[in-house]
């Protein structure tokens, strides 16, 4: 049957997932003050993942003339990965709060580039899901920029 | 205004996070509602602790002379939520190689009597 688009949100929404995803649009991009606060957005979902986006900010960057910080590639990682692993959890009365993060700068971003972060959930065990997260700027997805394995710990 | 002041004043996104010196060359981040993470508990986002601990690493290594500092890779272990207060970040030199530098980095709260989070990584120094 594959993926349906949810009217409320405009998304699709993967075969299987029951979330809410009104409440999971909102908890990616306008209840969390942090990626409100910089326009984080929400571009897609899988069964166990999601593409979240960020548009180019020069008050975001950590070295004059360069790209989006560090730093940024880790909030946007560390937000998408717990989403990634809600989505994969599939139960809406259960979230999840980060409990590792461990990222990789593999090449600095490129000035005046936003960037896409797509995360996926790969092994739920009984209270602790693991998650992978990639960087990429929009038009470049084969050259990766970062990449992060996150643990998430299930609420109970 | 000291050295790490200095520093933090060139760089666009660390003065977004409201980084200010503290004493003994550690790092401040100030609990604003801006770096929330979870609204239906007011704690700091996991993701804001990792971005602030990285800077904090970077900071003491060009406050230490080093002309750049770029991370190579950073593993943050959150120890438990960190409510909207105060955070210090103290930097230990694990090893300073000729181009590379291990640092580990602890977030603290309440006047550095509580762990809230540990970072530790790597980054490529030109000295």
């Amino acid at each position: 049957m594959g993926p349906t688009l949810d009217e409320a949100t405009g998304l699709w929404r993967p075969e299987g997932c029951v979330l809410d995803l009104t409440q999971l649009l909102a908890v990616a991009t306008t209840t969390n003050a942090a990626h409100y606060d910089m326009g984080t957005q929400l571009l897609s979902l899988e069964r166990h993942g999601v593409t979240l986006g960020l548009a180019w900010r020069d008050d975001l960057v950590d070295t004059p003339g360069g790209g989006l910080a560090k730093g940024v590639l880790a909030v946007m990682l560390d937000h998408t990965c717990s989403l990634a692993a809600a989505l994969s959890v599939n139960d809406d009365t259960k979230g999840g709060a980060t409990m590792g993060l461990r990222v990789d700068y593999l090449a600095p971003t490129e000035p005046g580039q936003g960037i896409h972060v797509r995360a996926e959930c790969v092994h739920r065990a009984e209270h602790v899901a693991f998650a992978k997260g990639t960087v990429f700027h929009p038009d470049r997805p084969e050259v990766l920029l970062a990449m992060a394995t996150c643990t998430v710990a299930k609420q109970p | 205004m000291s050295v790490i002041d200095e520093l933090i004043a060139e760089v666009p996104y660390y003065r977004y996070l409201g980084l200010r010196a503290g004493e003994g060359g550690t790092v401040v981040l100030p609990g604003t509602p801006r770096h929330i993470g979870d609204h239906t508990r007011a704690v700091l986002h996991g993701g804001v602790l990792a971005a602030f601990l990285e800077a904090a690493a970077v900071l003491h290594l060009r406050s230490d002379g080093a002309v750049t500092a770029t991370t190579i890779g950073c593993a943050t272990d959150f120890l438990r939520a960190a409510p909207v207060a105060d955070t210090i970040a103290s930097v230990t030199v694990v090893r300073r190689g000729r181009r590379v530098a291990h640092l580990r980095v602890d977030a603290l709260q309440e006047n550095a009597s509580r762990l809230v989070a540990v970072a530790y990584g790597s980054w490529l120094v030109d000295a």
